[in-house]
């Protein structure tokens, strides 16, 4: 009986329910947008933008992104404009997603939006609905292929090649090769008294070749080091591109460049300093660790303890603050309706369809051990604790 | 106040409560699988097919995304490469770096397994230096003059039509770029080759999708540059490769032959007409694609590095094909379960209406029980009525000649106080009629006693009738007790089936 009368009772609720549903789901079909569907909202090429967005690509691929640039851009932008709402969110490594944050921003009514695209060529999207709406887009460490993209702030990638050749350039001459090629055999030996006219050799470890800044460090170098190799100064024995920056690949390249040639090999270009962490390993396999000279990139804690043990040469630093700075004050040049010319100096980045985009590319820093102190541990890049460990106290003045 | 109860004669059911369950477990079982087979007509079959669209337009947003991706890291490998130092050094005429410059080519071969060769040219075309081999002659060119009057200013990047290579079974696009020295004037030309196989593989794993779906690509001069091999050995190419979609201008047909596009050097470019590809398609399509006997949904999306199409191609019948598999899949798990809930309803009907039909069997032998103690007692009724008459006459006639015998008595002892005072007085004619009167009273008393002995006898029959009548009613009280014992039994089991 209790069951007829609960079912007496649905059978009044259940069609409210049901009317309840279809409205529900009515009023989810409209595909309402955040400006309550009043369509594109025209702005004023940021000119008085008192609301940002701020998009990041991951949180996987470098800790630097929730741990470094995103507190630091949102400290530069409010700093740049008064009383500024921010709108931040991750793409957690999906360019679809991030187009929607995007969107969402727009039809947020934000203004000026600073992209760090987790595609550079699914982004440009992102820069067509900005256009729609004279939204200044700026691309944020990465580079947005599109030719209406508004501005690009990163660090100077060719320089980052180029200060790891340069350092080579200074340093080669103490890298003499002292072997001696047997002619009748074609094997080369070791020997104490050197001969300076012999070149250095030099292998080139590069980053993935699917990386585009891979090929910019490349061509920095190269920039460089050309005019040595073209002169027989250096002797380019082996240059590769390492697949996804891979550690473990860079250490089986560098084995078989020191295998096909004896272990003659004085100078070691590499790409970044975990692949220098490889190239370093396969060195001492053949007791050359400290006797070869090494580069990297990134200054990382384990490139920067290896200086400090004198297996790496150096390492180059870019210091995110900075790049984050810059961000800020093109933020603020935008905000304030003035020119940027003064921030970019006229430098630009081409994108692949011969878009030329005004670009603030911040100098990267190469750091050796005569330099450390002064750059990644007065920025609270590292601590000392982070690269100390199992360093002798008093070493290069550091620890 | 009195009723009477009309007995209650209702028409049985022809259909068994069984038989009833069943039906109404098919009914709840079946109705939901009917109402999903005609939600699926109304609305499951154009969401298959929306999904399908939705799914083959994101297949071919991806593939001609990639085709961009692809591209655009194939114009940045030979972007970079071709500001390399001694690259520029070389172009500029300092042989001293041609060995570093050639270097520098092989750096960009080795960048993309699908590179055929990396060259450098000056800025009328002409072959400077080139990796691995010297690079073939494009028809009657090294670089087509509409390419070379492009590469005239720096920062100016070019992809070329499609050839094809015989040997390989390969096309292959050449991408150029010009080359400025540091003083920003154009020293020369690079070009990168770049075979297509990626491309090619990624058209021929259309057939992956769905039975029967292709794809191919359609280029800005209207001539399907990609096509769904059949052919898995790969050495032969599809028959509507290099053909066009529609009639190709005089002037574009002698292009071809001049730089031998399309390996039309082997295999001549003609038409296969498909008009419905000649127009922009912005949204998904139907159509019949030359050479197919049956109707085809397509999505088309344009890449936006090259002037490509990409045309993703699904037969309808397979899109529908599926929801008509679908409703089969539910027609048969209808039929099943239409069986098992029959099977399951007689069984569920039987247990119910076994303690039922058991209870009607037992209401049945009350009742009939009840009806023969109603005649019973309705007999002992008259009986008992009858007796009770029997004594209320028994009773008057008793009473009555009690009356008389008083009557009579009186009478006597009026007539011996008139006698025992006048007797002196009476002749003997008066005392003559005074003893008649006096024998005639008693006469009558005796009369009277012996009427009141056959009532009193009445009266005994009469009470022992009462006593065996009343014997009989605690008999027919017995059996109504049965009959409501056995309705409580009754009682008791149809609570048992209904449970409560």
């Amino acid at each position: 009986m209790r069951l007829f009368y609960r079912w007496r009772g649905m059978r009044l609720i259940l069609p409210c329910f049901l009317v309840l549903s279809a409205l529900i789901l009515a009023s989810c079909d409209t595909g309402s947008t955040g400006n309550n569907g009043t369509g594109p909202i025209a702005t004023n090429g940021g000119k008085g933008c008192t609301r940002v967005g701020i998009l990041l690509p991951d949180q996987t691929s470098s800790v630097r992104w929730e741990t470094k640039d995103h507190p630091l851009l949102v400290q530069n932008i409010e700093a740049a404009i008064p009383n500024v709402h921010i709108d931040y969110a991750n793409a957690e490594d999906n360019s679809a997603t991030q187009l929607t944050q995007a969107e969402t921003d727009l039809a947020n009514g934000d203004c000026i939006l600073v992209v760090a695209p987790n595609d550079s060529v699914a982004a440009s999207a992102i820069v067509a609905q900005a256009k729609l709406q004279n939204v200044p887009v700026i691309a944020y460490d990465r580079l947005i292929q599109s030719k209406d993209l508004s501005y690009y702030v990163s660090f100077d990638n060719v320089k980052v090649g180029q200060l790891q050749a340069q350092y080579i350039a200074n340093h080669y001459p103490s890298y003499e090769n002292t072997s001696t090629t047997d002619t009748t055999t074609g094997t080369s030996t070791q020997t104490t008294t050197g001969n300076t006219d012999t070149p250095v050799n030099i292998m080139m470890i590069n980053g993935s070749q699917t990386d585009n800044n891979a090929l910019l460090f490349s061509q920095g170098a190269h920039a460089v080091l050309d005019p040595l190799l073209a002169t027989g100064k250096l002797k380019n024995v082996y240059e590769t591109f390492t697949p996804n920056w891979d550690n473990n690949t860079a250490q089986a390249e560098a084995e078989s460049a020191l295998s096909d040639e004896q272990n003659n090999i004085q100078i070691a270009y590499v790409g970044n300093d975990g692949m220098a962490g490889g190239v370093i390993a396969a060195l001492k396999a053949v007791g050359l660790d400290g006797k070869v000279l090494v580069t990297g990139q990134d200054a990382t804690a384990a490139g920067v303890h290896d200086i400090l043990t004198g297996e790496q040469s150096m390492t180059v630093y870019k210091p995110i603050a900075q790049e984050a700075e810059s961000t800020g004050a093109l933020v603020k040049d935008i905000y304030l309706g003035i020119s940027t010319t003064a921030l970019t100096n006229g430098q630009t980045t081409t994108t692949y369809n011969g878009g030329s985009i005004p670009a603030i590319l911040d100098t990267p820093i190469a750091v050796d051990k005569h330099n450390i102190e002064t750059t990644v541990i007065a920025d609270k890049y590292l601590a000392k604790s982070d690269i100390c460990d199992g360093i002798p106290p008093g070493t290069d003045g550091v620890c | 106040m009195s009723s009477t109860l009309e007995p209650l004669v209702r028409p049985r059911r022809k259909i068994t409560l069984t038989v009833r369950i069943s039906a109404l477990l098919i009914s709840a079982v079946v109705l939901p699988l009917l109402i999903t087979i005609i939600g699926s007509e109304l609305i499951l079959r154009p969401t298959l097919t929306s999904q399908a669209t939705v799914e083959m337009q994101n297949d071919a947003q991806t593939h001609a995304g990639n085709i961009d991706s692809l591209l655009i890291a194939r114009l940045q490998d030979l972007s970079a490469l071709s500001q390399f130092y001694s690259i520029q050094q070389f172009l500029a005429g300092n042989s001293l770096y041609e060995q570093q410059a050639k270097a520098e080519l092989s750096l960009g071969y080795h960048l993309d397994p699908n590179y055929s060769a990396w060259t450098l040219f000056d800025t009328k075309g002409n072959t400077l230096l080139s990796y691995p081999i010297d690079p073939a002659p494009r028809g009657k060119y090294q670089i087509a003059p509409e390419i070379l009057s492009q590469l005239n200013s720096i920062n100016r990047t070019v992809i070329s039509n499609v050839y094809f290579d015989a040997n390989t079974h390969m096309g292959f696009i050449d991408i150029y770029t010009s080359i400025a020295t540091s003083h920003g004037t154009v020293a020369g030309i690079g070009r990168s080759t770049l075979m297509l196989t990626d491309i090619w593989t990624a058209i021929n794993n259309e057939t992956n999708a769905a039975p029967g779906s292709y794809a191919m690509i359609v280029d800005g001069n209207g001539v399907r540059v990609a096509y769904t091999n059949t052919d898995t050995t790969l050495t032969t190419e599809p028959v509507a490769l290099f053909k066009a979609i529609a009639p190709l201008s005089p002037q574009f047909e002698q292009q071809i032959k001049d730089e031998d596009l399309y390996g039309n050097n082997q295999v001549a470019v003609t038409t296969m007409a498909d008009p419905t590809l000649t127009v922009p398609q912005s949204a998904p399509f139907q159509f019949t694609p030359a050479q197919q006997g049956q109707s085809f949904e397509a999505v088309a999306v344009s890449c936006n590095v090259i002037p490509w199409t990409y045309i993703v191609l699904r037969p309808v019948n397979t899109i529908t094909g599926a929801a008509n598999q679908q409703d089969i899949y539910l027609l048969i798990i209808a039929a099943v379960i239409t069986a098992l809930a029959a099977i399951v309803g007689l069984t569920i009907g039987r247990r119910m209406t076994r303690p039922i039909l058991k209870s009607v069997a037992l209401l049945t032998a009350s009742s009939e029980s009840l009806k023969k103690l109603s005649a019973r007692e309705q007999a002992r009724a008259k009986e008992q009525k009858w007796i009770v008459e029997s004594a209320q006459t028994g009773l008057q006639s008793v009473q009555y000649y009690a009356k008389a015998s008083g009557i009579a008595a009186r009478k006597l002892d009026e007539i011996g106080q008139d006698v025992t005072q006048n007797w002196e007085h009476f002749d003997s004619i008066k005392r003559q009629r005074r003893l008649y009167e006096i024998t005639t009273a008693a006469s009558y008393i005796e009369k009277a006693s012996s009427h009141q002995e056959r009532s009193s006898k009445g009266l005994s029959t009469a009470i022992q009738v009462t006593n065996q009548v009343a014997e009989q009613l605690v008999s027919g009280a017995t059996s109504a007790s049965d009959a409501a014992a056995q309705l409580e039994e009754v009682i008791a089991q149809l609570r048992q089936v209904v449970g409560e």
